[in-house]
């Protein structure tokens, strides 16, 4: 597992500088040092998970912001703000599904991944039909996230700019 | 006389002293004595005792008979058994002339021991009855010494009269007294009783009179004393005498002529007896016959003072509480009775009424205040003192008489509780389950809810301890990282921890615990177990909590099994209802009685006219694969602690169930 996360990691280092180079940031330098690195938006209202995902978010090298609920991430959301979204099925309020289906007309290039504690198979199919790049289930493996993250983040860098 | 002569039994002529005038040669073979021997010789001289022969022989010539089992001693000064029947002849004007004595000997004669003689005779003669005063002798000289002592002008005040009689003892009556009085027909039951609670109300004082002038008296002459009508007596005579054996100077004997005024008075009597008697010895519960006159006439010159609250006065006068209990008085009671106390004889149940009610305190305080008020009867749960040291559980059903019964007899049932109890206490065992299992039901529909709940302690640990990994296996761990996420671990799992818990609380089985409880925080923890159920189900529920509510008493998880219930039947009930009008409303309030008081309204179906009277029950349900025992475990839950649980549909539709506890600020702080 050791081998396989060092891979991963080499991996989305390669492919983040790529990311980099394509949005003309500087080249060499830690990505974790600069201000405009691939941005990952975080929703879940429970602020023990919420933190616990930011904290390996960060490990991974990404920035992030965390949002407890829909309703503050779409306040604090623009267009190409967040480079990928990962948000909690179930949620007071706005659901994730419900969010996904404000995005699809908001930002509709910005990948979702979902993040679940039950495995409804109702929700999974909807999600994912509606355009999710994951539906993950709780609790959750960090290699497995990582390699959805990087295949959101290679997703979503060949979605159409649109201006 | 001659024909004595060929009779086989003993018979002897004394003249009234006592001299033996005649013998028959049966004597002579029956007691050893010859003939020559015996005539002129003295009752007393055939007696080993003399003194007790002598007592018993002025019995014999007031009383006018004696008949019983006696020791005789013989010439040769060995002792025997022998059955006796002295009998006192009259002259034609009804003067005493002589005493004639039939005797036979024992059958296991000769009897190694043989106890004392009675000293009145059992049958025939006169109504007599044999009293031991030493108990009351501080009073009787007491009254000797303070009123310089005139009968016929001694007032009586009732409560010196009251103690006085509660103080002598009865040793013995005859079976003239037993039948002219009423008495028991069981001698058991009236020895070592109180004369008090036999004595026919409208003699006592004479009674009193008599007992004071014999006490003060130095000789063992009779005194008497004339009484016009006691009960179903007409000219009543009295005549006591203090035994004439000088070693028991506190023996007295009082002997009652009277003539019944109605032939069938004593048939009457006697009917009435026996149909007590048969009531409280055939009856399959514990009874006790008392007699609770003189506390009656205690209340009566109380309420005649102008007393109306006992509670009042006898908290002021706590002596009171217990006289009544000394001069209250058990005089018979059954077997079953017996059972209960473990007692083995009776006359151990004989005597004051206050061993009814030493295992709980208060409880004779209760009893008399029901006797004060009139009531009929009186109810309570007690715990008794048994004979053998047990402390049992009884329900006390105490029957008083009213007027036109028999005053002298108050009948106090005991049910043995502890039978009933354990039924009980078996019954708790069902119901524990049945609530249970509506756990396990309440948890079953809830179960995406609760994985929903552990997941996320869980997802956080597990995502804490992937990360903290990460950062200790760079090349330059970050231990202070490494350290916060650790700590998180620790939080996180404890809140798994208690979920858990929560579950297990639900799912146990488990004996209530009541403390006090802080309603609206039950109603919050409610909330968050039922969030993820309730976002799930696209339900909204408005919750307007009164802040300041006052603490109740209660089970934290029974009431929270109860809100719980009431919301998951809510969300049910809205499965069918369009998304935007779920909604549950949730008020705890403080109502006009003062209870914490609770309402859950949804917008549901409603509940049908026709099930409104249903839904309590258990196994109704109107769902598929519903339990039908969630409302009926509510109410039950409710009512356990002492509140109501009601149901209704709201004006505006849907169902609205409202319970109230009562607050627990008098029950326990
Ligand atoms: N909030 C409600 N609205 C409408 N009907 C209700 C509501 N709560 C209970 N009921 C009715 O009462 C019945 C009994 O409820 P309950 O004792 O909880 O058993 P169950 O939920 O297993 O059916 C339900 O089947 C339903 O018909
Ligand atoms: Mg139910």
């Amino acid at each position: 597992m050791i081998t396989r996360t060092r891979l991963w990691y080499g991996f989305v280092k390669i492919r983040t500088q790529q990311i980099l180079k394509r949005c003309d940031y500087v080249r060499g330098v830690k990505v974790s040092n600069l201000a405009l690195v691939p941005k990952i938006a975080v929703v879940d209202d429970d602020a023990s998970l919420r933190d616990a995902l930011v904290e390996l978010l960060e490990v991974f090298d990404f920035k992030c912001q965390a949002f407890e609920g829909a309703e503050l991430f779409l306040a604090a959301h623009t267009k190409n703000r967040f480079d990928c979204l990962i948000t909690d099925l179930n949620m007071k309020g706005c659901s994730g599904l419900q969010l996904q289906q404000k995005l699809a007309t908001l930002d509709p290039r910005l990948p979702v991944i979902f993040i679940s504690a039950q495995s409804d198979s109702e929700a999974r199919s909807k999600a994912l039909r509606s355009g999710a790049v994951a539906f993950l289930s709780k609790p959750i493996n960090d290699d497995v996230l990582y390699r959805h993250i990087i295949a959101a983040l290679s997703r979503g860098m060949s979605r159409p700019v649109d201006d | 006389m001659e024909l004595a002569d060929y009779a086989t039994d003993s018979v002897i002529r004394y003249d009234l002293d006592g001299t033996i005038r005649y013998c028959n040669p049966a004597s002579e073979t029956q007691f050893g004595w010859k003939a020559a021997k015996l005539l002129g010789r003295h009752f007393h001289d055939l007696m080993p005792d003399r003194a007790e022969a002598s007592s018993l022989w002025k019995n014999l010539l007031r009383i006018g008979r004696w008949d019983g089992l006696l020791q005789r001693r013989l010439q040769s000064e060995v002792e025997i058994g022998a059955y006796v029947r002295l009998t006192v002849r009259h002259d034609s004007r009804g003067r005493p002339l002589d005493v004639v004595e039939y005797a036979a000997l024992s059958m296991n004669s000769p009897v190694p021991s043989l106890p004392v003689p009675p000293l009145i005779a059992e049958r025939g003669g006169a109504a007599c009855w044999q009293f031991n005063i030493k108990r009351a002798r501080p009073l009787l000289d007491a009254d000797a010494a303070a009123t310089g002592y005139d009968a016929n002008e001694q007032e009586w005040h009732p409560d010196r009269l009251d103690t006085l009689l509660a103080a002598v003892q009865i040793v013995d009556v005859n079976d003239e007294a037993i039948r002219l009085f009423g008495l028991p027909a069981d001698r058991d039951k009236i020895v070592d009783r109180r004369v008090a609670s036999l004595w026919p109300e409208q003699s006592r004082a004479a009674l009193g009179d008599l007992l004071t002038a014999i006490a003060a008296k130095t000789d063992t002459e009779p005194e008497t004393r004339e009484i016009p009508v006691v009960d179903r007596l007409q000219h009543v005579v009295l005549t006591g005498w203090r035994a004439a054996d000088p070693r028991c100077p506190d023996i007295v004997f009082v002997r009652v002529n009277a003539i019944l005024n109605a032939p069938n008075a004593v048939i009457e009597l006697e009917a009435s007896q026996n149909r007590y008697r048969n009531l409280i010895s055939f009856l399959p519960v514990p009874v006790w016959q008392i007699d609770a006159r003189a506390a009656g006439r205690i209340f009566d010159r109380l309420k005649a003072s102008g007393i109306t609250d006992l509670a009042a006065y006898s908290e002021e006068h706590p002596e009171l509480v217990d006289l009544t209990c000394d001069i209250v008085q058990v005089f018979d009671v059954n077997d079953e009775a017996m059972q209960l106390f473990g007692g083995r004889q009776r006359s151990d149940f004989i005597g004051p009424a206050r061993y009814l009610f030493d295992g709980t305190p208060g409880a004779a305080r209760r009893v008399m205040l029901a006797h004060f008020s009139g009531v009929r009867n009186h109810v309570e749960e007690l715990k008794v003192k048994t004979f053998d040291g047990r402390l049992i559980d009884v329900l006390l059903l105490m029957t008083f008489p009213v007027p036109g019964e028999r005053r002298d007899t108050t009948i106090v049932m005991m049910m043995d509780n502890s039978a009933r109890l354990e039924a009980e206490a078996k019954l708790r065992i069902v119901e524990g389950d049945f609530s249970h299992a509506a756990r396990l039901s309440t948890l079953g529909e809830m179960t995406t809810s609760i994985a929903h709940e552990i997941k996320q302690p869980l997802s956080a640990i597990l995502m804490n301890a992937q990360t903290s990994l990460r950062y200790l296996r760079k090349a330059d761990p970050n231990l202070e990282k490494a350290d916060q996420l650790t700590s998180r671990i620790v939080e996180s799992a404890q809140r798994a921890n208690d979920i858990i818990g929560r579950i297990q609380d639900m799912a146990g089985k488990r004996d209530p615990i009541y403390t006090l409880l802080d309603f609206n925080d039950v109603v919050h923890q409610c909330l968050v177990f039922l969030r993820h159920e309730s976002e799930e189900k696209l339900v909204v529920i408005k919750a307007r909590l009164q802040p300041d509510l006052p603490p109740i008493h209660g089970d934290r998880i029974q009431l929270q099994q109860v809100i719980v219930n009431l919301i998951v039947n809510s969300i049910q009930a809205m499965n069918t209802a369009p998304q935007t009008q779920r909604e549950i409303y949730l008020e705890t309030s403080v109502d006009e009685d003062d209870h914490v008081a609770c309402s859950i309204r949804d917008t549901g179906t409603g509940i049908p006219a026709d099930h409104m009277d249903q839904i309590f029950d258990g196994f109704f349900t109107t769902k598929e694969d519903g339990l039908g025992i969630g409302l009926a475990i509510c109410q039950s839950i409710v009512r356990a602690h002492g509140g109501e649980i009601t149901a209704a549909n709201h004006p505006e539709g849907g169902a609205v169930f409202r319970f109230w506890i009562p607050t627990g600020s008098t029950a326990e702080l």
